[in-house]
């Protein structure tokens, strides 16, 4: 919704801006890896040269009196070398004013965003565009019919909207609140250090298991994570809901490039008993079947909407906001899932691009109140299901690299954690 | 291609532990080249760096102390003077603490500073059995230095991306400070009146005047729509 030269934040972002602090960072990073070198200065041209096509980027975050908004600034951000944990807050001494991040590391680019800015869909669409004009920088022709933005493009109106404002209907009941789920136990690691497993599974085996018993991947995936929780909290524990991000543009019909998603939770309760993996698959495809529908999220988006409309919240100073904000996540709105489970889909490319391409990643970002968050994307024939997580310990990753061995999928694993630091040793 | 026996998962060529279980990696040939994926990254936790702080303080005043406390009893056979560095280390050591055990919240520094120093005010004076100057002069000025410490804090908190109007802020805590510890002490004197502090009040109001007038008119351009959006 521009107006001049700033821009109102969309609702879910006034939750991300209010939340987002050394731990929950609000920061995810969405990367493609390529057959051969970065060259960082070709990069940065691309990347000045594409930062006016989407102006909602180049912005940075202020604060209101009541609320949050973002600023129209110009230029670019600057193209750097990756040296620390991926996923970090965004600082005015490391960003500047920015609240995206491009990075390199080796055959890596990088970029990481603030749900301030865009969902990952959103953060997705501008890295292919990024990754485009970088590959024509190397003398690749890239074909401009896949609907990947170009520079000297005028932006659509549409993808500045705050599209949870356009489908809101005051006139639906709201969801339903859900009950209190397991939280996971870890000792912190240190702020701003996010261990990284990424394990790499080829796409086949998956796609054959998904149709094997008539679920979607995502809901496979949901289902193994629900387990492996169950594996690495013990069987006393309570409730495990896996919250998993639903890309609301298939739902509705919008283009915008701001955040636009909602989420469907999956859940178990190991205090009923052993679950055979067939159970929790039933039990996880009608459950999701029956979430993501236009009617049922539009409960959702009434429930957000309506209270950020409302004439008294809305006249709250900031501080406040925040800081009940903050209160109620930790207590009560975050307290509903164990962990996260984003899936960004299977990434296509023109063939042009492809030869040039091993692979994209996908990095959720850290959040205090479940330790632990899961996101999967694919390119070609391989699926990358990548771990972030800020509690030492990897009992949940190795229950599901494990699980799905044992499903006949061999994951390859790769961390940041090199030294293994944040891995405690573990008996024989 | 390289395995962990435990997990069953393939791991990178240089891997020398599986990154899940710890498990060393057994292999029965050399690592291939295997470019690293991620920097390598040593995170120092916050808390280690505050003690490290501590510790390195703590150490020095010791050091220092108890040098001049050696040099002091074998010139003078007891402690004589060195007993004002002595206490004058304790104190410093005490504020350095209360900063590092509370660096995340300023405002619970000021606030312990101002009763750590009261307080050690308030030992000195009563050590003969009886206040004298403590509640007429030394309370005041703690409490006026700790309100023009909050307002600085304040301000730095409320704007923390217009350094100029957080310097104006400092001096201008400075120049009122000034002004009342000048208006403090002279009254307990029993003179009345400004004096000093208005060499303190003409070198920072011009200060302040140019500080407030470069944020307003060369800082951004204030948008009262933008700011005031409900």
């Amino acid at each position: 919704m521009p107006a001049g030269n700033w821009y109102r934040l969309d609702n879910a972002a006034r939750v991300f801006a209010a939340l987002a602090s050394r731990r929950t960072t609000a920061v995810y990073r969405v990367a493609v890896a390529l057959r051969g070198p970065v060259d960082a200065a070709m990069l940065q041209d691309a990347l000045d040269t594409l930062m006016p096509r989407f102006p909602y980027f180049r912005v940075r975050l202020r604060r209101g009196l009541f609320w949050h908004y973002l600023e129209e600034i110009p230029g670019a951000p600057r193209v750097r070398t990756e040296r620390r944990a991926p996923c970090r807050r965004m600082t005015r001494a490391e960003d500047g004013p920015w609240q995206l991040r491009v990075l390199v590391f080796g055959r890596r680019i990088a970029v990481e965003c603030s749900h301030v800015l865009t969902d990952g869909a959103g953060a997705l669409l501008f890295l292919r565009a990024l990754l485009a004009g970088y590959l024509e920088r190397l003398g690749v022709v890239v074909p401009h019919e896949d609907g990947t933005p170009r520079p000297g493009e005028e932006p659509h109106p549409e993808e500045a909207e705050d599209a949870y404002r356009r489908f809101y209907d005051p006139n639906v009941p709201p969801p339903p609140f859900g009950t209190r789920a397991l939280r996971l136990r870890g000792t912190a690691l240190p702020s701003d250090d996010c261990r990284v497993v990424h394990g790499v599974v080829p796409l086949a085996p998956l796609r054959e298991l998904s149709g094997e018993h008539g679920v979607t991947l995502t809901e496979l995936l949901a289902s193994i994570l629900l387990a492996s929780v169950a594996d690495a909290a013990g069987k006393d524990s309570g409730p495990i809901a896996v919250m998993t991000p639903v890309d609301l543009r298939g739902l509705y019909p919008s283009r915008t490039m701001r955040n636009f998603f909602l989420s469907v939770t999956a859940s178990i309760d190991p205090r009923l008993g052993d679950y055979s993996s067939e159970e929790i698959l039933r039990d996880v495809h009608h459950s999701v079947q029956g979430q993501v529908s236009a009617k049922s999220i539009s409960r959702q988006i009434r429930r957000n909407v309506r209270a950020e409309r409302n004439a008294f919240i809305r006249h709250i100073p900031l501080p406040l906001k925040v800081a009940v904000n903050r209160r109620l996540y930790m207590r009560r709105w975050g307290t509903r899932f164990t962990t996260v489970l984003s899936n960004l889909g299977r990434v296509e490319l023109p063939p042009s691009l492809d030869e040039h391409v091993e692979r994209f990643e996908v990095i959720p970002n850290p959040s205090a109140a479940h330790g632990i968050g899961c996101a999967v994307i694919g390119y070609g024939e391989r699926v990358v299901i990548t771990f972030a997580s800020i509690v030492s310990g990897t009992g949940v990753e190795r229950a599901f690299f494990t699980r799905l061995r044992r499903m006949g999928v061999t994951a390859r694993i790769e961390t940041n954690d090199a030294d293994g630091s944040t891995v405690p040793p573990t008996g024989p | 291609m390289t395995y962990c026996s435990r997990c069953g998962v393939e791991v990178e060529e240089r891997a020398e532990a599986c990154p899940l279980c710890e498990a060393p990696i057994q292999r029965l040939d050399e690592p291939r080249e295997d470019p690293a994926r991620y920097p390598d990254v040593v995170a120092t936790p916050d808390r280690q760096v505050r003690y490290l702080v501590w510790i390195l303080s703590t150490a020095a005043l010791s050091s220092l102390t108890l040098t001049l406390v050696t040099l002091d009893v074998v010139l003078n056979h007891r402690i004589t003077w060195s007993l004002y560095p002595l206490v004058g280390a304790g104190v410093i050591w005490l504020l350095i603490t209360l900063v590092v055990a509370l660096a995340r919240r300023p405002i619970f520094v000021i606030v312990g500073q101002a009763v750590a120093t009261g307080g050690f005010l308030f030992l000195i004076d009563i050590s003969d059995g009886h206040l004298h100057w403590f509640v007429p002069l030394a309370l005041p000025i703690v409490a006026v230095v700790t309100a023009a410490s909050l307002l600085v804090w304040l301000v730095a908190r409320l704007s923390r991306r217009a350094p100029a109007l957080i310097a104006a802020a400092v001096l201008f805590g400075c120049g009122a400070g000034s002004v009342a510890v000048d208006l403090l002490v002279s009254a307990y004197l029993g003179t009345p009146g400004m004096s000093w502090s208005f060499i303190v009040l003409g070198a920072t109001v011009p200060l302040i005047v140019f500080l407030l007038y470069f944020h307003i008119r060369l800082g951004r351009r204030i948008h009262l729509g933008r700011i005031l959006h409900r």
